[in-house]
């Protein structure tokens, strides 16, 4: 199954981050469904220059995303399908793509964000979103690097 | 008079130690028209793109010295230096010796100084082990 992992990340593609999960991953293809990226060209392209040689890196809005990702995850070739938000993974969900595990990486804080847990803070839409889709079926975790121990989102909603 | 401000963009507090360090080898006068932007775990990069958008004067041309290539702080200062075009310029790799170099110097800010500016990073790196080895 292609869809090794869906993972939210708002600073996308950083630093070494995304080299570990890929390799953790063994994928080399980076699909990522961004409304806002998809729509701004300078954006896109510090992003596309940000992927590890030897990757390929897919940007797309939600519309085109989600029908690339459910024609994906039903191919061989590993992926790995990184978004900016929880909100995103839902609708994913909604359209069709199924995957059983949610990670997420990182959110920064905002005006209208709460802090949940280290470098993750969340919106109440952001929240009712990851409330959804654990109701769903998805469990959503936190974890910034495969190595760390994850810390399911259940445990910090009270 | 460097004809240019620079600003240092990178994780955490290593943007304010390396100007820090860089004052007390140049002097406090040197850093007239030099900043220091970290990222906080806390920063989205619409966080972060703010904070460094307010350090750049538009009427001077700027120069960003990211601490590395990718990271946040990088990609950021690259989407701030797309977008709002003017003349900001982008080296990553910083380390004292480019910052000592980019502050003190009275030259434009050109492809030349930037390419003199990118030698003087390099040659900051040195096996010292085998050097020390080597003259002896």
């Amino acid at each position: 199954m292609g869809l090794r992992l869906v993972r939210v990340d708002d600073r996308l593609i950083h630093g070494q981050v995304v080299a570990i999960w890929l390799k953790a991953l063994g994928a080399h293809r980076i699909v990522i469904v961004d409304d806002r990226t998809a729509h701004d060209d300078f954006l896109r392209e510090v992003i596309e220059l940000a992927a590890p040689a030897g990757t390929a890196v897919e940007i797309h809005d939600l519309a085109t995303g989600a029908e690339r990702v459910r024609d994906l995850a039903a191919q061989p070739e590993p992926i790995f399908v990184l978004l900016r938000s929880p909100i995103t993974a839902l609708r994913l969900r909604e359209a069709g793509v199924e995957f059983p595990l949610l990670n997420v990486g990182g959110i920064g804080a905002g005006p209208d964000r709460k802090k949940l847990y280290r470098n993750i803070s969340a919106s109440a839409d952001e929240l009712d979103a990851m409330r959804k889709l654990e109701a769903m079926g998805t469990q959503v975790e936190f974890r910034i690097v495969e190595n760390d121990r994850p810390v399911s989102f259940a445990s910090v909603d009270k | 008079m460097r004809p240019f401000d620079v600003l240092i963009a990178s994780h955490g507090s290593v943007a304010a130690s390396l100007v820090e360090a860089a004052g007390m080898i140049c002097g406090d006068a040197s850093l007239q028209g030099v900043s220091a932007v970290g990222l906080e775990p806390d920063d989205s990069p619409e966080s972060y793109l703010e904070r460094l958008r307010a350090r750049v004067d538009g009427s001077r041309p700027t120069l960003i010295l990211t601490d590395l290539y990718g990271g946040t702080p990088h990609n950021v200062a690259c989407t701030l230096a797309r977008r709002d075009g003017g003349e900001v310029r982008c080296i990553s790799g910083a380390n004292l010796a480019i910052v000592i170099e980019a502050i003190t110097t009275t030259d434009p800010l050109d492809d030349a100084l930037v390419e003199r500016l990118i030698q003087t990073t390099r040659e900051a790196v040195v096996d010292a082990t085998d050097r020390l080895a080597t003259q002896h």
